[in-house]
């Protein structure tokens, strides 16, 4: 019995990824995010010059161009920028799980409840989101951060902070949808409790569209994360974070191009990447529902 | 002679709104009366057709008499029980008792649980079943209904119309009801998979002794597969009979409109339904419906008298053949 | 002499392309349709009865389906093979009423704005250009609407006039299917391709429709392709009917007689599923609908047929005129 099941399983995921994988541009983010994940987990050990990523300084080696020694260059301490970006990307991608992770477990449970009982519950909750949702994300991270002492971690927390309210409204929506279907009817009549018809009935019924969404807002996420760092409310030097490493390098511009170009590059590609790989994902689950 | 199982004494159910229209203060009402003072019964052991075309108010009358949705005024007895406002505990005890089987097969199974999920979960619910037991019950459901075992770790998407609707049926029949409400159980399935849906439906009422209230617009299924039969228009019921009685001899207006309607096969059926009756004009919306008589607008037959009778009642005109219609009952 | 049909289709087979594989959902369909007929073409969900529609009308999207072999003659011109803009005129010559009409009527517009359009469209020979230009003349509008007006009268609506300032969402679904029959009288066609119009309608209200379009056929010298499962609904409106299954036709011939004594153990089966007011006995076609990813060779009924014989799962059968006007694809019968 349990082999047919997975038979059957494993069925449909082949016939899913066979679809799926006819989308190039999705192809191409998802493969350029292993490519980076795989980079990050490794970097201890293949970064060329680990120890430039926290306190290595050399400032013989200061700004030096792109050579075979030093791939992307050094920066205005000597620092190797190739393994500082590898541990840079460390930081975004922990970011990204940590924030998006923090924000769906607020905010999906929140949106669900309040989608279901309605009412007051419905009411509160969703005023509440609104009050949130009228700050800009970087705004109110800024400030956030600003309250608190600036720091990486704290960067995380607001932005977490920020970033629930989008979640709560997405499961709103689709759960004011879900509940009119039949089989929550059904279910209900069967006696079923509430928290069972909404985590096990209706919360299936919406992972696609949240799946879509966490994919989008990874990129996002990480961007608001650099722009903080950047701005000079998060992480702070000697931290290898892509967005501290744009805005030392902004300094040398244009002469020593590479100290801010790569960084930068990195955001850029990474960004991208999570964004085609979330807008394939809505274009395959898209045609399925249909 | 069997007792009866259910009956109903004035039931009603109305969904009522209020508008405000702009600068009034006295708020418009707007009404619809989805069933309005329906009397009827059910024996143990029989099957009851309900008939009727859309906005005739059939579902929610089902829907009512499962408890799935809250009457608004009238009575409804299971046995010599008062059911109409229970809730909580014993609302849910009653779901061993009354289940329902719904239309749609595709809607009414959660597209994200397994076959074994969708049926094991009342049992799950009611009886605390778990594990081995579950299984080993959830299986015998599935032979019951005819399934192929193998679809136990299936998902939906997967099966066919007719095996999702078996699916409907070993759910429903999960809690070992008295009492099956089925909402037009076969509009949804190819002709040829109909036949077999309904034959399963008989053989397990036989097996079981089930007792079938059936939700239908479906006349030649009506036909074979009913005793007795309930034609609602505009959530009345304007007339009530065994199925043989109301074939041969449909005496309201509206019954031998729809009964002309039924489009036949050969040429023998012709027998059975009166010469063309066609209805002009269109079902009136259930919006506000007046008291005189729910078929007035369409009536080929109507007279001036019935323009001024308000509040009309089942007459039984034979022993056993209840109708609404004033002209006959004289 | 015989004239020759209006619409006559031969050979016709149709593929499928998608990822799980090469789907055949027609198999050499065989289709004539003469002058003031009405043809019923009959089958179950899946048997291909729309995609033969869609594919006269020119509206089957062209990848992923392909058309692999076969002729469609209409007044003589062969519908695939003949250049866009002579299949646009023949096209003119055809009207179509599809299954669901609330999906069918653009609920942002009143019923007055699209029929206008549509009889504009027309006029205007199907030329985009021409239509935007005719669009925003005052006077064509007008005349427009007069003939909507008349279009809506010969399908017997009350108060026209009114009915175009209302919105789809306000009116009844019979009327809406009297609103798109309407529409598909405009320009005076020659073929009348239904598909189901009558399935999402009350049974009274399906009465008086199926009358009007009786009416309108005889009136219009309308020749028309009615596709259906309903056999009772072909019974009522249809001459001749085909009975189509996993996309091959089974058997035609004219509708009493077919009715009345069927050849095919497809059609047997099919009428003695439904439940009839003489309380005969019912029973449904064992197994299931067919996998069109995989038939094997030779009949495809073969998996379902309670008369098969050993020649059916080696060879496909033909369609054979057996008596005058009946044809029949069946090793069984023919054999005998």
């Amino acid at each position: 019995m349990n082999e047919t099941k997975s038979l059957k399983m494993r069925e449909g995921l082949v016939r899913n990824w066979l679809r799926f994988s006819k989308n190039y541009l999705a192809m191409a983010g998802l493969f350029f995010l292993i490519l980076i994940a795989v980079l990050a987990i490794l970097a201890p050990w293949i970064a060329p010059y680990p120890n430039d990523a926290k306190l290595g300084v050399n400032f013989q080696k200061a700004l030096l161009p792109p050579s075979k020694d030093h791939i992307f260059g050094t920066d205005e301490a000597g620092r190797d920028i190739f393994s500082r970006l590898l541990f840079g990307a460390r930081i975004s991608l922990m970011l990204a799980v940590i924030v998006l992770g923090i924000a769906f477990s607020i905010g999906v449970p929140l949106g669900i409840i309040a989608g279901y009982y309605g009412g007051a519950v419905d009411q509160i909750i969703m005023r509440i989101t609104d009050v949130f949702s009228s700050i800009p994300a970087l705004v109110m991270a800024m400030a956030v951060c600003v309250l608190l002492k600036p720091s990486l971690e704290n960067s995380m927390i607001a932005i977490a902070l920020v970033w629930w309210r989008s979640f709560c409204r997405l499961a709103y929506g689709e759960t004011l949808h879900l509940k009119q279907e039949e089989y929550v009817t059904v279910s209900r009549s069967l006696g079923a409790s509430s928290f069972y018809i909404m985590f096990r009935e209706i919360l299936p019924n919406m992972t696609s569209s949240l799946l879509v969404k966490v994919t989008l807002d990874a990129g996002y996420a990480i961007l608001v994360g650099t722009s903080i760092s950047y701005l000079g409310a998060g992480a702070s030097p000697p931290t290898p974070e892509w967005g501290i490493m744009v805005a030392e390098g902004r300094h040398y511009l244009p002469e020593s191009w590479w100290a801010s170009l790569f960084p930068g590059l990195a955001i850029f590609l990474t960004v991208l990447s999570f964004n085609l790989l979330g807008d394939g994902l809505r274009d395959f689950f898209d045609v399925k529902v249909e | 002679m069997n007792h009866i199982l259910l009956k109903t004494q004035n039931l009603c159910k109305y969904f009522v709104s209020r508008r405000w229209r702009f600068l009034n203060l006295k708020p418009e009402v707007i009404a619809v009366k989805a069933v309005d003072q329906c009397n009827l019964d059910v024996k143990q052991g029989e099957i009851l057709a309900i008939v009727g075309e859309s906005g005739s108010g059939k579902t929610t009358l089902g829907q009512c008499i499962s408890r799935i949705i809250d009457p608004t005024a009238g009575k409804i007895w299971f046995g010599d029980r008062d059911i109409t406002n229970i809730q909580g505990k014993e609302l849910k005890e009653l779901r061993q008792e009354i289940q329902m089987v719904f239309q749609d097969p595709g809607s009414s199974l959660n597209p994200r649980h397994c076959i074994e999920d969708i049926i094991a979960l009342p049992m799950k619910i009611h009886f605390n079943l778990f594990g081995k037991k579950l299984k080993e019950r959830v299986k015998e459901l599935m032979s019951m209904v005819e399934l192929p075992i193998e679809l136990i770790s299936r998902y939906p998407h997967a099966l066919s119309g007719g095996q999702k609707q078996r699916v409907g049926i070993a759910r429903a029949l999960s809690l070992n009801p008295k009492l099956l409400v089925l909402d037009e159980p076969t509009s949804a399935l190819d002709v040829s998979v109909q036949a077999k849906i309904l034959h399963l439906l008989k053989s397990l009422q036989n097996k079981l002794g089930l007792t079938y209230i059936m939700i239908t617009h479906n006349l030649s299924i009506v036909k074979n597969f009913s005793n007795r039969v309930v034609v609602m228009y505009l959530g009345r019921i304007l007339e009530m009979a065994s199925t043989n009685e109301l074939f041969s001899f449909p005496l309201h207006p509206y019954t031998q409109a729809l009964l002309s309607a039924t489009p036949v096969i050969k040429e023998e059926e012709k027998k059975f339904i009166p010469s063309e009756i066609i209805l002009e004009g269109e079902i009136p919306s259930p919006i506000n419906t007046p008291k005189t008589c729910a078929f007035l607008s369409r009536c080929k037959v109507k007279k001036s008298s019935c323009f001024d009778r308000y509040d009309l009642k089942l007459i039984e005109v034979k022993p056993g053949h209840w109708t609404q219609c004033p002209h006959i009952s004289n | 002499m015989k004239k020759e049909p209006l619409l006559k289709a031969s050979g016709i087979t149709v593929s499928f392309y998608t990822i799980d594989g090469t789907s055949r959902v027609l198999n050499n369909v065989r289709l004539e349709i003469n002058e003031g007929e009405v043809v019923g073409l009959v089958g179950e969900t899946g048997s291909g009865k729309s995609v033969m529609a869609k594919l006269i009308l020119g509206i089957l999207p062209i990848p992923p389906a392909r058309v692999i072999s076969g002729e469609i003659l209409f007044k003589g011109y062969d519908l695939l093979k003949a250049s866009p803009d002579k299949r646009e005129v023949l096209k003119e010559k055809m009207a179509y009423i599809p299954q669901d009409p609330t999906a069918s009527l653009n609920p942002v517009f009143p019923i007055g704005t699209i029929f206008i359009d549509s009889i504009i469209w027309k006029q205007s020979g199907r030329s985009k250009s021409k239509f935007f230009l005719n669009r925003y003349i005052k006077k064509n509008r007008k005349e427009a609407a007069e003939l909507a007006i008349s279009l809506l009268k010969r399908v017997e609506i009350a108060d026209p006039d009114k009915i175009l300032y209302k919105y789809p969402f306000q009116l009844s679904g019979g009327m809406r299917q009297r609103v798109l029959l309407a529409m598909a009288l405009i320009g005076s066609p020659e073929l009348l391709i239904a598909d189901e119009p009558t399935t999402a309608l009350d049974v009274t209200i399906q009465k008086r429709i199926l009358q009007l379009l009786q009416q309108k056929v005889k009136e219009e010298n309308l020749s028309s392709l009615y596709i259906t499962h309903d056999l009772g609904v072909a019974r009522l409106l249809c001459d001749r009917i085909y009975v189509m299954y996993a996309g091959t036709i089974m058997e035609s011939g004219d509708t009493k007689s077919l009715l009345e004594n069927p050849y095919h153990p497809y059609t047997k089966g099919l009428i003695r599923a439904i439940p009839k007011l003489t309380g005969e006995d019912f029973d449904g076609i064992p197994g299931q609908a067919p996998n069109y990813l995989e038939f094997p060779p030779g009949c495809r009924f073969q998996a379902r047929c309670l008369e098969k014989i050993s020649l059916c799962a080696r060879k496909e059968p033909e369609l054979i005129e057996v008596e005058i006007g009946r044809f029949i694809a069946c090793h069984h019968y023919q054999a005998r």
